[in-house]
């Protein structure tokens, strides 16, 4: 007798969540691995594509002269689609992997992260070996058990990207890699499905405030390269486009990539 | 009342064991019973019950697996000597420190012994033969007859060359060549021991000193999650070995899947013909019995193991099993979801037990603390993992990158408030456009009780948020006293 009931509730619990998914308004729509909106503007999907980011795969972050700024990016980028979609990974966590001594300008402190009480807590995992960060980071995107990946690293090799690639399609993770500019200006060759970098922006009549920053998509596949003005929410730890500069990128980014 | 027990020998009838009173009046083991009647004719003497001394044995076997799950009796002493100094062997490697360390380990040994009503020396050593040895002849009181080689190579010195278990032959031998103890032997020429006294002597040194491996036959206890397997032909290359322990795994979780219970730690053992042993240890972070998930774990490890001659014996144990919980977690599921959890808890064993000893994998945690470095603590992957930030604790905007240590920075110009306008930083120059702050941080001065030259104004920081010539915010503290105060960067804001 309990049981049946039991069973009723359930279906009727089911049916319930069934409707409710139906009317829910999601403010960040997914098909097919693929986010539209990213960071709040239209205007990106011109360089991105009619489609947006995709959610599934490898992106890459290249610091510049503001680790923090670049971290905050990594992290807007892992959160993209979290917790807002129904048809998202919902309720995974982000596994953050650190090679020391990859970035010099500290560690990320997870104290400055806005309160994140309703989702699970990020997994740490620090090491002194570039080998290590990268078959870590290639076990647990094959896992498919979390959400996001971010990997702070050297320079790597366009085989261990494609690697991280491919360990990514295979389990539906999305991928950031935190990497250093290198002395050269000139940026290794990566499969990333998107290339970006930010960098605090200089002017000192916009940026009163200190978290204006430019921000470049300087490379990808199929992708337009892109500069954009955006401005940093320290409170969300969110990211969104004030104005497009020109739609086009810094004179040096634009050599960097010719090279 | 002096009672004795003896044993029917073709010498005669001997004594073989004997009580306190005994003892007291004269009496030892080996004499013959008209002369122990000669002494005291009022002796009370029982037969010996070899089933009963083997049960009695068996039974402190499986006492004494509360220290160590590896235990050898002295198999030779136990059936032959008349002495009554037979003894066990316990391999306590890895495990002492349960017990609070060696020292109050072999106490707690003691005295649990006593408590059973036995009377027993026990020692700490290396290898099996210096415990041996430490056990009957270590000049230190009982309960600290802890024997490391070679730091205690002076101690060992001294010892009789009985303790190197000889035949009677040999150390009548020895006797007459006036060599009596350890420290006369390990001078003389390793040819000419042998070729004077045989081979066995300098053997027993060597194994003394842990320069040849001994065998101990261990006595596997009688354990529901202890497989052991004897291997008449050895094993000799690493296929036959993973397909044996392969096999050996299943049976085991098939075992902990009746009761429901699941291991978090599995020792595996692999004892060479030649009395090599190659000890595995796996630990979960979750119960597990999952026979794949553990031989993945096994697999990292087993090609240190070699097989040398062949392996005889493989012994696989989990000492550490829990049940396993699976629970209904929504209302609108008849089956329980925890296939998530538990890949996810597969996955954090896969990687802890690749990392190396500088490498860590944790989850965030919050000390209530205003310090930054001390703020922001280290939580272990096992276990209930606690909130990242505490309800009750209300922090100002921090960093997104801490730099820890902080780093000290030169100041090149200051404005009237004091505030750098320009300095060094990893030598370059970096020059200050804003400054917001600050934010005052005292040190937490009850850590500091116990120091008299602690002084709180040196320590309180002053944190100030800057804007440089680049963009970027800089979260800068000053520190020291006045006059003297010293700047230094301690992290990186986005935005």
């Amino acid at each position: 007798m309990l049981t049946e009931r039991l069973d009723e509730a359930r279906a009727a619990l089911a049916q319930l969540d069934k409707q409710w998914k139906g009317q829910a308004a999601c403010p960040i729509s997914e098909t097919d691995g693929v986010m539209s909106h990213a960071f709040g503007n239209v205007s990106l999907s011109r360089h991105i594509g009619p489609v947006g980011i995709r959610s599934v795969g490898l992106h890459e972050v290249v610091c510049g002269h503001d680790d923090g700024a670049a971290s905050v990016l990594a992290w807007h980028l892992a959160q993209i689609g979290e917790n807002k979609c129904e048809t998202g990974p919902c309720g995974k966590s982000v596994f953050w992997i650190r090679q020391r001594r990859a970035i010099d300008q500290g560690r990320f402190y997870h104290l400055s992260l806005p309160d994140l009480a309703s989702g699970p807590p990020p997994l740490m995992m620090t090491t002194g070996q570039q080998v290590t960060a990268l078959w870590a980071c290639e076990e647990v995107a094959k896992s498919g058990q979390v959400a996001s990946v971010i990997l702070e690293t050297t320079d790597y090799g366009l085989t261990a990207a494609r690697r991280l690639q491919l360990a990514c399609e295979k389990a539906g993770t999305r991928l950031i890699v935190l990497r250093r500019a290198q002395q050269t200006k000139r940026l290794a060759p990566s499969s990333a499905l998107t290339r970006w970098k930010i960098e605090p922006s200089d002017d000192r009549k916009t940026n009163s405030t200190g978290n204006i920053h430019h921000l470049s998509l300087i490379g990808g596949r199929g992708v337009r390269p892109g500069g954009w003005r955006v401005e940093i929410n320290a409170a969300t730890f969110s990211i969104s486009v004030v104005d497009a500069m020109e739609d086009r990128l810094p004179s040096d980014h634009v050599a960097c990539v010719r090279k | 009342m002096p009672l004795i027990i003896t044993r029917v020998d073709p010498k005669g009838v001997l004594v073989c064991g004997l009580n306190g009173a005994a003892y007291q009046a004269g009496l030892h083991g080996a004499m013959r019973l008209s002369d122990a009647r000669s002494i005291l004719p009022d002796l009370t003497n029982i037969s010996e019950e070899p089933d009963r001394y083997q049960s009695e044995l068996t039974r402190l076997i499986q006492f004494m697996d509360r220290y160590s799950p590896w235990i050898a009796p002295d198999r030779m002493l136990h059936t032959q000597s008349l002495q009554g100094d037979a003894g066990l062997w316990l391999d306590i490697t890895g495990g002492s420190h349960l017990f609070g360390g060696e020292a109050a380990m072999l106490g707690q040994v003691l005295r649990d012994v006593q408590a059973r009503g036995m009377h027993a020396r026990a020692a700490i050593a290396d290898t099996a033969g210096a415990a041996w040895a430490a056990a009957r002849c270590h000049p230190d009181a009982p309960d600290q007859r802890i024997l490391h080689l070679p730091r205690d190579h002076t101690v060992s010195a001294r010892f009789p060359v009985s303790c190197l278990r000889l035949t009677d032959d040999i150390l009548t031998l020895l006797s007459r060549l006036g060599l009596k103890r350890l420290g006369d032997i390990t001078p003389l020429p390793r040819a000419n021991i042998t070729t004077r006294l045989g081979p066995d002597v300098l053997q027993r040194l060597d194994q003394f000193y842990g320069r040849l491996p001994e065998h101990l036959s261990f006595e596997l206890p009688e354990h529901r999650w202890l497989i052991g397997r004897n291997f008449g032909e050895p094993l000799g290359d690493a296929v036959t070995l993973v397909q044996a322990v392969e096999a050996m795994m299943a049976e085991l979780c098939e075992r902990l899947r009746r009761e429901n219970l699941g291991l978090r730690r599995v020792v595996l053992r692999c004892i060479q013909v030649d009395g090599h042993t190659h000890t595995i240890a796996v630990t979960t972070g979750s119960p597990c019995q999952i026979e794949l998930h553990i031989l993945r774990l096994l697999a990292e490890k087993m090609p240190g193991v070699d097989a040398g001659f062949g392996i005889e014996q493989i012994v696989l144990y989990a000492p550490w099993v829990e049940h396993v919980t699976f629970r209904q977690v929504r209302l609108d599921q008849k089956q329980d979801d925890s296939g998530g959890t538990i890949a996810l808890a597969q996955l954090v064993d896969r990687i802890t037990h690749h990392l190396g000893a500088d490498d860590s994998l944790f989850y965030p945690g919050h000390h209530a603390s205003y310090l930054p470095e001390r703020a922001a603590v280290r939580q272990a992957v096992t276990g209930p993992v606690k909130p990242m930030r505490l309800d009750n604790v209300s922090l100002p905007r921090r960093p997104v990158r801490l730099i820890d240590p902080p780093e000290p920075v030169d100041i090149l110009a200051r404005s009237d408030t004091g505030t750098p306008i320009r300095l060094r930083w990893r030598k370059v120059v970096v020059e200050i456009l804003r400054a917001e702050g600050p934010e005052r941080i005292c040190p937490e001065w009850w850590e500091h009780l116990d120091r008299h030259d602690f002084s709180l104004s040196q320590q309180t920081r002053d944190y100030f948020r800057v804007c440089d010539q680049k963009g970027r915010m800089l979260w800068l503290f000053r520190s020291g006293s006045f006059g003297q105060d010293i700047w230094s960067v301690h992290g990186l804001f986005g935005g």
